[in-house]
């Protein structure tokens, strides 16, 4: 992973976004710049406010005020379909219908570029058979869902995303209830995407370590602001994490590809006592 | 563009694909067969039940006098006047009914729902009876609007109390059956209470039935048919985006709320006014979407009309086993349905029982 981070052009951007459940504030004021061409992981405590930033940049939810930009235009003007024509997203635990095939999942994802008189024209084809093959999953694309995985399904959806033929991928904790394996699988996929197609990425991680090792860039939130925004060394630091999280930790960088890791020792408090 | 149009099909899938420029259409081969098939079967149904009867036609005279080919008046009038009418009724109101049930069970992820099931006949049979029994020789056009205004305000209802938020199957149907009853208690308050030869028409028209009906109750149910069939074909596609879940649905390019508004319009304004047409025939819109998925799977495209054309199938059918089991005094094809659908649904509840 390269250690200095390049000065992309931003297609997605929020501009001080406010949200808030009721009387809680969820986001205060937040802007985030998202670089174009990398994978940036969005991490920090339970209820900071990450999948809501992330639901907010896919236009699943209205901030009380402020903007999320698209291409330079404000996401809420634009159309359901001409969102999805440019954002893929992936959210959180989705579920399918019983006996939905893979096949049928990823043609899902030609929704937005379909209509009643075009209802599967031979770019509908090949976006599929690409995201099949990209994926991995072609080799069983006519079983159905439940048969497979969770690495496996959790790749089905990812396949579902990417046959939008979308510049930028949004995912929601796409690691959540996989293990060790499966979400290598996952994060494996997205690295060799990034790689090979300059596929943007932008995910909510929870797991600390993979979001340093597998993102260029890391926004760290706190209390629903950011923290800290940069480069895995910039974030990963034994100052942020005391700051977020309340934890003391040591960070030692990996020999085999220079990611910080962070080796947690004890709650703040028990220091403090 | 000028391409020829090109025809590709896929063993594995069973779709074929025709294209022409910039048109694409996706046909499910196996669906179009059963298509074909069961629309062969309605029209055998209303041959078979239009020449069924105490003055019997045979099947190719059936068909020739429906043609105008016929040369017995006698028989033209049987047949054209009185038989014909009443099987397309059956088939309208069949095909009515099963497109709402598969929209209802598509748009709540709930095969347990059906208009029937949820109240909403009640609602559209409360505010049908009520304007039977309150406005003596009321045209029946005026009956459509009014028991579509009672299946809205029983839609509406369910809507606020049991399914703003992702509410479970079962609460939807237990608030459904528990508004049903209520509707059911205001439908037999005032049978109660109306006037002797107001209700004798009411409970003819309660019992589910499509005797008596002819061309004017044909013609008053007709266009709402015409209006509401389209759109459910037209949304196929958005419902089967809406089986992702509307996170899913909403980010490739559906906009999730204002298409169910769509959906829900269009279920309730079917049932609504098939109830209007032939009372209250239960338990096809429950059945039919189930038996249409058996055969051509879950995919809306398909599931949809192949659906309305069981639903029709099942009502034509109904009609005509009320009639032959017992000549002299008809079963209302509504009590077919309902011996047929009650162990259904029953058998549907303790499957779901685990969920």
């Amino acid at each position: 992973m390269p250690e200095v981070e390049s000065r992309a052009v931003s297609k997605l951007r929020t501009e001080r976004i406010r949200f808030a459940y009721e009387e809680t504030t969820v986001l205060a004021d937040l802007s985030v710049d998202v670089p174009q061409g990398r994978i940036t992981s969005i991490v920090g405590p339970n209820g900071c406010g990450k999948s809501t930033l992330l639901r907010a940049m896919a236009r699943l939810l209205k901030p009380r005020s402020g903007t999320v930009y698209l291409d330079g235009e404000a996401i809420a003007n634009l159309a359901t379909r001409e969102v999805a024509k440019r954002l893929g997203v992936l959210p959180q635990d989705p579920r399918a219908p019983e006996g939905l095939t893979v096949r049928e999942l990823a043609s899902q994802g030609r929704y937005p570029h379909q209509s009643f008189l075009r209802q599967w024209s031979k770019s509908d084809e090949r976006a599929v058979a690409r995201s099949l093959e990209i994926t991995g999953v072609d080799e069983f694309a006519d079983r159905s869902l439940d048969t497979l995985s969770g690495g496996q399904r959790q790749r089905a959806w990812i396949s579902m995303a990417l046959a939008q033929e979308t510049d930028t991928l949004l995912l929601d904790e796409p690691t959540t209830y996989l293990d060790m394996g499966h979400q290598l699988e996952v994060l494996e996929l997205l690295a060799r995407l990034n790689r090979e197609e300059k596929q943007t990425s932008v995910m909510v991680l929870h797991d600390l370590n993979s979001a340093a090792r597998y993102s260029h860039h890391m926004i760290a939130l706190c209390e629903g602001a950011v923290h800290t925004a940069g480069p895995p060394h910039e974030v990963v630091t034994p100052r942020v994490i005391r700051d977020i999280f309340g934890v003391e930790a040591d960070i030692i960088y990996d020999r085999r590809n220079g990611s910080p890791q962070c080796l947690p020792y004890q709650l703040l408090r028990a220091a403090e006592d | 563009m000028g391409r020829p149009m090109s025809v590709v099909s896929r063993l594995t899938t069973g779709e074929a694909t025709l294209r022409a420029g910039p048109v694409s259409l996706r046909l499910d081969r196996r669906a179009t067969l059963i298509f074909i098939v069961l629309c062969l079967v309605v029209f055998a149904g209303v041959v078979l039940n239009v020449g069924y009867g105490p003055y019997p036609v045979p099947p190719p005279a059936v068909v020739r006098t429906v043609l105008g080919l016929g040369d017995d008046a006698g028989q033209a009038f049987v047949i054209n006047t009185l038989r014909l009418p009443r099987a397309l009724v059956a088939v309208a109101v069949g095909a009515a009914l099963a497109v709402s049930g598969a929209i209802l069970q598509g748009l709540t992820r709930n095969g347990l729902a059906a208009p029937d099931i949820v109240g909403v006949n009640a609602g559209a049979s409360l505010a049908a009876v009520s304007l039977i029994v309150a406005v003596p020789s009321v045209s029946a056009a005026y009956l459509q609007p009014a028991a579509l205004g009672g299946a809205f305000i029983v839609a509406a209802l369910l809507y606020v109390l049991a399914w703003r938020r992702d509410s479970s199957p079962v609460r939807l149907v237990l608030v459904g059956i528990g508004l049903g009853a209520i509707a059911g208690a205001g439908t037999t308050f005032m049978i109660t209470f109306g006037e002797v030869q107001q209700v004798s028409l009411a409970l003819i028209w309660l019992t589910g039935s499509v005797y008596g009906r002819g061309w004017d109750e044909l013609y008053s149910f007709l266009p709402w048919l015409l209006l509401f069939l389209p759109p459910a074909l037209f949304l196929a596609r958005r419902l089967n985006a809406l089986n992702l879940g509307d996170d899913v649905a909403h980010v490739i390019g559906v906009p999730v709320r204002r298409t169910r508004a769509l959906l829900l319009l269009t279920s309730v304004a079917l049932a609504g006014t098939a109830v209007a047409t032939a009372g209250t025939i239960g338990f096809v819109a429950l059945m039919a979407p189930h038996i249409a998925r058996r055969m051509v799977g879950t995919s809306h495209g398909s599931l949809i009309p192949v659906a309305a054309v069981t639903g029709a199938a099942i009502v034509v059918g109904a009609d005509l086993v009320g009639r032959a089991v017992l000549p002299q005094v008809e079963i209302p094809a509504g009590i077919v349905t309902a011996i047929l659908g009650a162990p259904f649904f029953i058998y549907l509840l303790y499957r779901s029982r685990n969920t």
